[in-house]
């Protein structure tokens, strides 16, 4: 268990200030794949670094496994490699002038260890990840999905108590990020360690975590697993950052049983809000494009507004298209074995329980 | 809190080291006495800058050193890019003919240009009329051109070792992005690789025009008989005209070039701040890439072995022949049956030229060594720790640098007759390090403003200590830095001469010194011969230096 | 042998007269040089073959030599015994109380002049002279006078130090006034003029002006008839004007100095007839002991006399009045 509790650092830049943490606070889960996930420039890496301690923040306190790493207040820092840690460089940082073997043996080294014991346990972790036989291999005569599993390796072979990776995979290529997005996750539920991921890439950070926390501008804005991230987001940022969403403004009207009424431009809408609001207030609702059914005549129980088709793109999996209502878009999917055209009159159906309300 | 105390600890020894002498100087310009250090002036400030020749002086001085930081910097980078980027024959040359003008003293360098082109009877001017049936020998080397020309070819070694570290350690993807872009070899050259290299082209400028402000032998041998005067030569006039030398007003005039060198540094700072962010060495970046020249291959090469021609083997052969004859003549039939091993007998039973020899290997390589050490830190702070204090620490660096020389060793002897130290080589040996300092650090920084900071700190997450990173990552990683840094320092200190001929005393000779009595003597042979010994002692050093650099990185290509 | 019964009997003798103890300057074992003259080691070699006492040389360029010594002096740590010099530093030094009162007695056969200070020996005069490449300047072309350099010919065939900054040349140029070469002070103003139409090349001093000549790049210059010493076999010569001019050399001893007695042997082992004619020997000095020449054709019967030296001010004011004339 990592706690975290309000860090901050800023930094001054041509006489600004910079807010790259702003009062954080998190708990991140022993065994799980934590992620923090946020736009670029958001303050990901300045934490990430701020825990392996490659960073001083400004003020606040971490806690790694009960040992207080750092605390500004009782004037604790413990060096990095005091601090036990692994971590995979999002350039790798893979030392040129050394062989693999010596990349990956070095953190044993470092504990001191025996020289048979540190050649089993590279063997080992080279097994693990599938670099038999690369052992003498200098590490600049190797591809880029192989120098990541050599930062890898690295990073797990002094079995550390936590292992942290800065956007490992985003020097890779489509389908080597695919590939070794599955593998990083099977990988990691096999060894049951605590992994801290940081990544821009929302898909990545949908497929291997157990828990995400968005960030903005140096705040995380919400944390929760997967799923929760992306059908119940908090705020229009998450929603809009975790995938593509159409987001419309209206006002509170009315409770209707489990669901909460929306007054929007568009008629009722009915959805589901976290919470309790007076009416009146200022609200919005947010519904996926993979939602939405396109009808001919409106359903009972859904939320159904008529619109007409536009922009048609046959992307493969299936359609995307736009609905024009009135001037206001909806984004939408259609599958294959629809036959819809484009300015066919049609009707945008989504149902409440996937239709939610936030107020910000 | 570590870098925090080795920046402080650096502050102190660097600054110790160059402020002490300067400070000494600083002091002496503002005494009316300085035999007694009595009496305080601002008489020598107001004569010294009133003076109405001082404004052309500052012109040819501006001239002089920017055109020569130009042709050195242009030229190494022509050099430094042909041989670690293209596929040009014989690539050894390069590494050869960018080195050696730092091992030839500076004196005998320039009366070799001299021999070659002076108005009179210059050899090359002669062979010219004679090719062309001129009417007049076409090159006047006693201009501000010549002086530049001669100049330039003997800083090219500051600029070549600054430039070919980073030339062969640049990321070549950067260059393959801009390709893919559409862009040519050449737009690429000038559009990514000459801005991505604009650190280390800027400090090889900087470097070479700091040193060529400092410079004698060029203006003394070359400008005073075309009577051109810059900073360093104005200063001697004044030094010169008078028996009690005055070093006060010499250190009032020097401040001038100290100021000057300051803001550079600084202007350079800011320049590069920005730029530093560009880093180049990262772990892809370190496969060879070779621009494949094609047809050019051979002009190329040609134009290539002609410069290498006119830079060593024109200098050395006129040595070789100068030591050989009895007397300093133009070369012809007649000078054969006079030629003899004489000089080189003389030389080699000179009990004084072989203890000098003896001491300059001493300086050359084990101060070097002492040099390189301090340096690596020192680069360390200026380049990872981005603090104020670095940027102190940098223009403390270049302090006693970028004073010309003959002041400068004034300077330093009115501090060392204050420490036990005076007179022994050990004086030397403090004083070359603080004074050359810059050709250790400059290398050095470049090299490390390369090696990503996740280099670095992927080892401190491996659990190493901070000493642990240092030997284990960073050194090696800057092998090929520390080598430029090494025989930049090896070689100055191999032929030091301003601060030498203040410091040396009996017993504590050294080469550049005995070859300077040799030319005050008019013993050209004897001189000849030393400098072919001093240039072979040198080039075997840097050869073993090279080639232990070499097996000691391997990834380096 | 001879040479050997010769200098014992040289000692005998000096030790029943002198004041100095040559037991105790055995004892203080050696002592120490200032000099800024041209390559002298044989004679110190030879001086402490003669005498057991190690003779060391230190050398220091006439630029560096007042600050290094008084920079040394006033810190205490001035190595010198003896100090050798241009008669004008070695005044500033005994001005600084550095140098010490000598033994007019050792100086029996040198002219009046060379003793007429306590403190300061005069041994020899820097002479100046026109030296010409000898095989390219032949016949009637060789100069018989200074006014012979005035003759267009030499136009961009002369060198000569710079006349503007040059302490020696600036006094050697004033003492051709002084010494009244030329008949008047306008035929002298008029040998500059003519001298600086003819474009000599201007080095930094002395010592670079027989490379030149002697390489053919130059013809002649105003030069030190001593190179043709020390550089021979190069083909230089003097032109044989009847009166040559230089600056006095002097000789002192330090005050302070740690090894006295080794310093007044070796004071007086200078000014010997036998370490002067070595002197004139080796280095092609000219000398002041009675009858002792360089071996340098013509030589003995050409007058040599010491200039005035000027004053630091004088010689920047005249520098100034040179500049004007040469630089145009
Ligand atoms: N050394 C620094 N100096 C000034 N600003 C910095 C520095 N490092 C990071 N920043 C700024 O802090 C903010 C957060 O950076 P970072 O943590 O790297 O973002 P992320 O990894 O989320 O892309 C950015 O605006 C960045 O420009
Ligand atoms: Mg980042």
């Amino acid at each position: 268990m990592i706690k975290i509790r309000g860090l901050r650092k800023y930094y001054h830049a041509d006489g600004k200030v910079i807010k790259a943490l702003d009062d954080i606070n998190i708990e991140i889960p022993s065994n799980k794949i934590f992620t923090l996930l946020g736009p670029s420039g958001c303050g990901k890496t300045t934490l990430l670094r701020s825990i392996v301690g490659l960073e001083t923040p400004d003020s606040g306190e971490i806690e790694i496994d009960g040992e207080v790493v750092f605390s500004s207040e009782k004037n604790i820092y413990v060096p990095t490699e005091k601090r036990g840690l692994g971590m995979v460089f999002q350039t790798y940082a893979i030392w040129p002038h050394m062989t693999i073997f010596q990349n990956i043996s070095y953190p044993l080294e470092n504990l001191k260890l025996k020289k048979d014991e540190i050649n089993r346990r590279v063997k080992d972790v080279l097994r693990l990840v599938q670099l038999e036989g690369f052992e003498n291999r200098p590490a600049t005569k190797i591809s880029g999905g192989q120098q990541q599993r050599v930062a890898l390796a690295r990073a797990l072979v002094a079995k550390p108590k936590v292992i942290l990776f800065d956007e490992p995979l985003s020097n890779l290529d489509a389908k080597l990020r695919e590939e070794t997005r599955r593998e990083l996750k099977t990988f990691l539920t096999e060894l049951g360690i605590t992994a801290i991921y940081v990544t821009h890439d929302r898909v990545e950070a949908l497929a291997l975590s157990d828990v995400i926390a968005v960030m903005k501008s140096g705040r995380v804005i919400e944390t929760g697993a997967p799923k929760e991230i992306y059908f119940r987001p908090r705020s229009s940022f998450v929603a809009d950052f975790i995938g593509k969403v159409n987001i419309f403004k209206g006002k509170f009207s009315q409770k209707d049983g489990e669901f909460t009424v929306l007054n929007t431009l568009f008629g009722d809408i009915k959805g589901v809000a976290s919470g309790e609001y007076s009416n009146d207030k200022d609200a919005m609702f947010f519904i996926r494009p993979e939602f939405i059914k396109l009808k001919n005549e409106p359903l009972k129980d859904l939320n159904c507004i008529k619109g007409r088709l536009k922009n048609l793109i046959f992307i493969g999996e299936y359609y995307e298209a736009e609905v024009d209502v009135n001037g206001n878009i909806f984004s939408v999917t259609i599958s294959p074995d629809e036959e819809l055209r484009e300015n066919d009159e049609v009707f945008v159906c989504f149902e409440p329980k996937y239709t939610v309300i936030i107020d910000d | 809190m570590f870098r925090r105390n080795l920046t402080l600890t650096l502050i102190i020894i660097v600054g110790f080291l160059t402020i002490c002498p300067v400070f000494m100087l600083l002091w002496g310009s503002f005494l009316k006495d300085l035999g007694t250090f009595s009496g305080f002036t601002f008489e020598k400030y107001i004569l010294a800058y009133t003076d109405p020749e001082f404004l052309g002086i500052v012109k040819n001085t501006v001239l002089f050193v920017v055109g020569s930081a130009f042709f050195a910097t242009v030229l190494a980078i022509f050099l430094s890019y042909m041989n670690t980027r293209t596929n040009i024959p014989f690539k050894f040359l390069f590494k050869v003919i960018s080195i050696i003008p730092m091992m030839i003293p500076h004196i005998l360098f320039a009366v070799s240009w001299v021999l070659l082109l002076n108005p009179s009877n210059g050899i090359l001017n002669t062979l010219l009329m004679n090719m062309f049936n001129l009417s007049d020998t076409p090159i006047n080397i006693y201009s501000l051109s010549g002086m530049i020309f001669v100049e330039g070819l003997l800083d090219l070694p500051i600029a070549y070792l600054i430039i070919a570290p980073a030339m062969s350690a640049f990321d070549i993807s950067l260059e393959e992005s801009s390709k893919v872009c559409g862009a040519s070899d050449i737009k690429t050259f000038f559009r990514i690789t000459l801005p991505v290299l604009r650190p280390a082209i800027m400090a090889s400028f900087i470097l070479v025009v700091v040193r060529s402000l400092a410079s004698f032998a060029v203006p003394s041998v070359i400008g005073m008989p075309g009577r051109i005067y810059v900073l360093s030569t104005h200063i001697y006039r004044v030094i010169a005209s008078g028996f009690s030398a005055d070093y006060g007003m010499a250190a009032a005039i020097g401040m001038s070039a100290l100021v000057a060198s300051v803001i550079l540094i600084y202007i350079y700072r800011y320049l590069t701040s920005e730029t530093s962010r560009f880093v180049t060495i990262s772990s892809r970046g370190f496969k060879p890439s070779v621009v494949n020249l094609k047809s050019s291959k051979y002009p190329l090469f040609f134009i290539v072995a002609f410069i290498s021609f006119l830079l060593i083997i024109v200098p050395v052969i006129v040595l070789i022949y100068t030591s050989l004859t009895p007397y300093i003549m133009a070369p012809s039939m007649r000078a054969v049956p006079m030629m003899s091993l004489k000089n080189w007998i003389e030389v080699l039973k000179d009990p004084i030229s072989l203890l000098s020899l003896k001491n300059s290997l001493f300086l050359g390589v084990f101060g070097a060594t002492i040099g390189v050490i301090l340096s690596v830190f020192v680069s360390y702070v200026i380049v990872k720790v981005k603090t104020k204090s670095a940027g102190l620490l940098e223009s403390l660096s270049f302090l006693s640098f970028s004073f010309p020389g003959i002041v400068i060793g004034v300077g330093f002897m009115w501090f060392f007759v204050k420490t036990p130290l005076y007179g022994t080589i050990w004086a030397l040996l403090i004083g070359y390090i603080a004074t050359y300092l810059p050709y250790g650090i400059r290398p050095l920084s470049s090299a490390f403003i390369q090696i990503h900071d996740s280099l670095e700190e992927s080892s401190k997450v491996c659990g190493a200590s901070y000493f642990t990173t240092l030997k284990k990552i960073i050194i090696p990683l800057l092998i090929p830095g520390i080598v430029s840094s090494w025989i930049l320092m090896s070689t100055m200190f191999f032929r030091e001469l301003t601060l030498s001929v203040v410091l040396s005393r009996p017993g504590s000779e050294v080469l550049a010194v005995q070859i300077l009595r040799f030319s005050e003597d008019g013993l050209w042979g004897r001189l000849s011969a030393l400098g072919i010994i001093m240039i072979f002692c040198s080039s075997l050093i840097v050869v073993i230096v090279s080639l232990i650099g070499k097996k000691l990185s391997k990834a380096h290509v | 042998m001879k040479k050997l019964l010769l200098v014992m009997i040289f000692f005998l003798f000096s030790f029943a007269v002198y004041s100095f103890d040559a037991d105790m300057a055995k004892k203080e074992g050696q002592v120490n040089l200032y000099a800024n003259i041209t390559a002298i080691e044989p004679l110190m070699e030879k001086f402490t073959a003669d005498t057991g006492i190690k003779g060391i040389y230190t050398r220091i360029s006439t630029s560096k030599y007042l600050a290094t010594v008084l920079t040394e002096y006033s810190a205490g740590k001035l190595q010198a015994d003896v100090v050798q010099g241009p008669m004008p530093i070695l005044q500033i030094l005994k001005d600084k109380g550095v140098l010490k009162k000598y033994d007019k007695s050792y100086l029996k056969d040198y002219p009046d002049w060379a003793k007429s200070d306590d403190y300061i020996a005069a041994f020899g005069i820097e002479y100046v002279a026109i030296i010409y490449n000898k095989e390219l300047v032949k016949g009637d072309d060789i100069p018989k006078k200074y006014e012979d350099l005035t003759d267009p010919k030499w136009k961009n065939k002369i060198v000569m130090p710079d006349p503007a900054s040059h302490a020696t040349t600036i006094s050697w140029l004033v003492g051709l006034k002084e010494n009244n070469i030329f008949g008047s002070n306008e035929a002298w103003m008029d040998f500059l003029k003519k001298l600086a139409a003819n474009k000599p090349m201007f080095v930094k001093s002395f010592s670079p002006t027989p490379a030149p000549i002697e390489s053919g790049e130059k013809l002649l210059g105003i030069s030190m008839p001593k190179y043709i010493i020390t550089k021979a076999p190069a083909p230089l010569d003097w032109a044989k004007t009847d009166t040559l001019l230089g600056s006095p050399r002097g000789i002192a001893l330090v005050e302070k100095s740690s090894r006295p007695n080794a310093a007044e042997l070796f004071f007086k082992y200078w000014l010997s007839a036998s370490n002067m004619q070595m002197l004139a020997d080796k280095v092609g000095e000219y000398v002041l002991a009675k009858g002792v020449f360089p071996p340098i054709n013509g030589i003995e019967k050409a007058k040599v006399l010491p200039i005035r030296e000027l004053s630091d001010e004088e010689i920047k004011k005249w520098g100034a009045e040179f500049k004007k004339i040469f630089y145009n």
